[in-house]
């Protein structure tokens, strides 16, 4: 019954807007998490679901395609948007490397749902067992 | 059982000849169904209707109107008395008694106690002890008395699934388990090669954990359940609260397709479909890229780098969800496996809340269902509102019951223990809806999801309505936070629980198909005249139910066996042969259409005659010497033979009889085949002098000549001329006869069957 609170949203990181300047490599990877508090990594962990992007191009179906037009989308952004995988039915899965606060990836959903180039780009929900 | 029954008869008479109606006499030898032993009787008298027995004098009136003796078995519910039979007879013969007692004005009503035929009850033993949410529907009673079950052994009558219908359960994995499947991998057995679609989001470095998949690795061919169990301070999910593994995957799988009537463990919704286990949902939940994919997969649609599934589903059970809107890319997918052909069935989710606001229950094209308890009232925890479909049994631990299935006893890690579980929820009640579903596919494969939702909605069961219940009263002073308002009501209604709760019994009945596909008949020419054409042999499809079957203008038969025809109306059923015959036109060039319908439809078998013969063989007529001169000669009948149909007769210089009778005519006409036709003309005036007719029937000609005899002179000779020619004529006469009774036997068609 009890469904676990995922912990999105919560977290203060990032002040910086969407994306306002080209993230650095500097950022912390995702799959390389640095020793930190286990209350600090869970919203890191919680956030970091929150930054993949389920996007669908107009006219960019393969992963070819789709990588070609991710370096002038983050040139428009100031985002560093990095090809995750393809997905069914020519959909591809995207990651934003440098973790932002909820209000800043809202932010940056919204401009890519408005770029010409994009049919839809949505957050890559966490789901779970209805317990 | 006659030899008694004729026994008991007798004896019966014998004590009761003098003052009873006579006992009906019955032939028990035809008598397969179960013999009736009872009556059940609502005596008219008040006192009686309620008496809990029935005292002497009343039963000797009940049984001085019935013709038998009755005794008193038992008082029942409605005001009623249950009699005793003194042996048992047959439904026909006890009905005859019980119109006697209501004839007599003893009985308001009376009927034979009828037996039922028990529907399949599996013999699970925990269907028996613990899975009310799979069994007949009682209803009617007070709050707790009643139970709303998916009515599932009327169902089980007719199907327990097939193998080629496959749902794929998108959940946390599969267990082997000795009530399901004991090898999940291979092709065999119910559970058909599923896949793990969890692909890694992070990886503790402390413990090497990855998130969520819990296997050690992303995507791989193997859905096994590792397990998903967290600890209170879990790094990802973690509240404060540990979580032992929920082996959900394996309970609902269980729900769908269990080994059912095999004596072990409990039973399943449709235990003879395929089932696949598509992995999504691992170590803290899963996310929708994975369950996209996963679902596309389970219908044979393709992900970049995951191999072909070689069993796509026709039903997507997904007991998952979560708050949030329908996203685009969920949408596409639902609808993308809806083009497939499949059903998406969801979870309307656990909240209690709208379920408008939880995801996928909120997508278009779903069926979300939503969680009834043992007294067909809305579980405390199930969402509710416009986006729930259907209910079906879910559970409700709080009031009464939940929903049993298979389980691990592993708190992290398997035990494989083949063990069982009470769980509740709407994940609970989604795979009881998969699996009457798969039901229903199996019955009839074109089922559309549209069709599939409609006719669950149909039939299903309609909500109770228990005013002030105990289970309100419950939740207004012990559980106040689940209500949802302030009357605290959880009656399910239309607008609440959808169309109601899934009667399997119901839905399975309504798919019952007595309208076969179309059939034609290969149409058949230059057939002979008047004779038994059969048509090819057509074969009966699309029905699942014996189907009427009627034939106009002619016979049918069914698997076509020669010595089957007939024309009276019948049944038939799926796979059987049936061909047509009919006898041919007499007419060439003449078309006989037989009507075969099957079930509302129609076939027409057409035959079409030789084409037309109008050149008769040729005929000759008997010339006629010594005719007197110019009387009315008359040549021996000639039968036309070689045409097969009415064929153009004309005749020059005479007349001509059809039949020789007493019309002649010398108007051109028509002659039919076989029949006999003379000339007439009037003989020569002068002595040896001739006369010719000439007949034409169709192009040939023959002519008919007479001469007049020479004339001699002498009154005595006129004398004896005269008498032989009384006598010629008396036997033309007779010859003629003859030959008229045979062309009628010619004339008659030829039977044979073709």
């Amino acid at each position: 019954m009890r469904r676990f609170v995922w912990l999105m949203g919560l977290a203060s990181i990032g002040g910086l807007g969407a994306c306002v300047s080209p993230s650095p490599a500097e950022t912390t990877p995702s799959t390389a998490l640095q020793a930190e508090s286990a209350e600090k990594r869970a919203e890191r962990e919680g956030l970091l679901v929150s930054q993949r992007v389920i996007i669908r191009f107009k006219n960019a179906t393969t992963e070819a395609e789709a990588r070609a037009l991710l370096p002038e989308l983050n040139a428009q952004l100031g985002c560093d948007l990095v090809y995750v995988r393809p997905m069914s039915a020519g959909v591809h899965l995207l990651r934003l490397s440098s973790p932002l606060d909820a209000p800043a990836f809202d932010s940056v959903l919204r401009r890519l749902s408005a770029d010409p180039a994009v049919d839809y780009a949505e957050p890559d929900r966490l789901v779970t067992i209805h317990r | 059982m006659q030899k008694r029954s004729s026994l008991a008869l007798a004896v019966f008479s014998a004590l009761y000849a003098s003052a009873y109606a006579a006992p009906v006499v019955f032939d028990m030898r035809s008598a397969a169904e179960p013999k009736i032993r009872q009556l059940i009787v609502q005596p008219a008298r008040f006192d009686l209707a309620h008496a809990q027995s029935v005292d002497k004098a009343s039963l000797a009136s009940f049984s001085q109107a019935a013709g038998i003796e009755l005794s008193h078995a038992r008082a029942m519910s409605g005001q009623a008395q249950v009699l005793r039979l003194p042996y048992a007879m047959s439904a026909s013969e006890a009905e005859i008694y019980a119109a006697r007692l209501v004839a007599s004005g003893l009985a308001s009503y009376a009927e034979p106690d009828r037996w039922v035929r028990p529907s399949l009850e599996p013999n699970d033993p925990f269907y028996v002890s613990r899975q009310w949410h799979y069994k007949a529907i009682k209803s009617g009673f007070a709050y707790g008395d009643n139970n709303y079950g998916l009515n599932l052994p009327g169902a089980w009558d007719v199907t327990q699934g097939l193998s080629a219908v496959t749902v794929a359960v998108l959940d946390s994995g599969l267990l082997a388990h000795a009530d399901i499947d004991s090898n999940i991998m291979d092709d065999s057995g119910q559970v058909k090669p599923g896949y793990d679609f969890i692909s890694v989001l992070v990886t503790d470095p402390d413990s090497g954990v990855v998130y969520p998949p819990n296997d050690g690795d992303g995507r791989d061919p193997d859905p096994t359940d590792p397990g998903d169990w967290y600890a209170a301070d879990d790094p990802v999910c973690g509240g404060g609260e540990e979580h032992p593994s929920t082996w959900h995957g394996t309970h609902v799988t269980g729900t769908v397709g269990a080994l059912s009537n095999n004596g072990v463990g409990v039973s399943g919704v449709a235990w003879n479909v395929s089932l696949l286990p598509v992995r999504v949902l691992g170590k803290c939940g899963g996310v929708n890229s994975d369950i996209i994919d996963g679902m596309r997969w389970a219908v044979g649609m393709s992900v970049p780098g995951v191999p072909a599934n070689a069993h796509p589903a026709r039903v997507l059970s997904m007991s998952l969800g979560g708050e949030g809107a329908c996203d685009k890319a969920y949408q596409a997918a639902i609808s993308d496996v809806r083009k497939q052909g499949a059903v998406v069935v969801v979870a309307a989710g656990n909240e209690s809340m709208d379920a408008s606001k939880a995801s996928p229950a909120n997508c278009s094209g779903v069926i979300s269902v939503a969680a009834t308890d043992q007294q067909g009232q809305r579980a405390y925890y199930s969402n509710y509102g416009a986006s729930v479909s259907i209910a079906a049994p879910g559970g409700d631990s709080l009031v009464d019951t939940q929903v049993y299935s298979t389980a691990d006893g592993g708190a992290k890690a398997a035990l494989n223990d083949n063990a069982y579980e009470s769980k509740q929820g709407t994940s609970m009640a989604t795979p009881h809806v998969s699996g009457v579903i798969a039901l229903m596919l199996a019955r009839n494969a074109t089922l559309t999801p549209d069709q599939v939702l409609q006719k669950l909605k149909d039939t299903a069961t309609a909500f109770p309505d228990y005013p002030g219940t105990s289970k309100d009263a419950f939740f207004k002073s012990r559980a106040p936070s689940y209500c949802l308002d302030a009357s605290c009501s959880f009656d399910c209604t239309t607008s609440l629980c959808g169309a109601g709760i899934v009667n399997a019994t119901a839905v399975i009945d309504a798919l019952s198909n007595s309208t076969p596909d179309p059939f034609s008949f290969a149409a058949q020419s230059n057939v002979a005249l008047s004779t038994l054409v059969t048509s090819n042999s057509i074969t009966v499809s699309g029905i699942n139910v014996p189907a009427s079957i009627s034939v106009s203008n002619g016979e049918y038969s069914l698997d076509c066996a020669p010595s089957g025809f007939t024309s009276s109306a019948g049944k038939v059923s799926v796979g059987q042969t049936v061909c047509v015959r009919h006898l041919s036109s007499v007419e060439p060039e003449t078309r006989t259409d037989t009507t075969l319908t099957i079930g509302g439809v129609s076939g027409v078998f057409s035959s079409t005659t030789l084409p037309a013969d109008r050149t008769p063989d040729a005929f000759s007529f008997s010339p006629v010497s010594d005719a007197a001169p110019d009387v009315p000669v008359t040549s021996a009948p000639v039968t036309i033979q070689g045409i097969n149909t009415a064929t153009p007769i004309s005749v020059v210089n005479g007349e001509y009889s059809i039949g020789c009778g007493a019309s002649f005519t010398a108007k051109a006409g028509e002659i039919r085949p076989s029949q006999t036709v003379c000339l007439r003309h009037t003989s020569s005036s002068a002595s040896g002098g001739s006369a010719s007719s000439t007949l034409t029937v169709g192009g040939v000609s023959a002519s008919f000549v007479s001469t007049t005899r020479v004339e001699s002179g002498g009154g005595g000779s006129m004398g004896l001329f005269g008498l032989l020619a009384l006598l010629a004529l008396s036997a033309a006469r007779q010859r003629r006869w003859l030959i008229a009774r045979i062309s009628m036997q010619k004339t008659k068609p030829e039977s044979a069957p073709n």
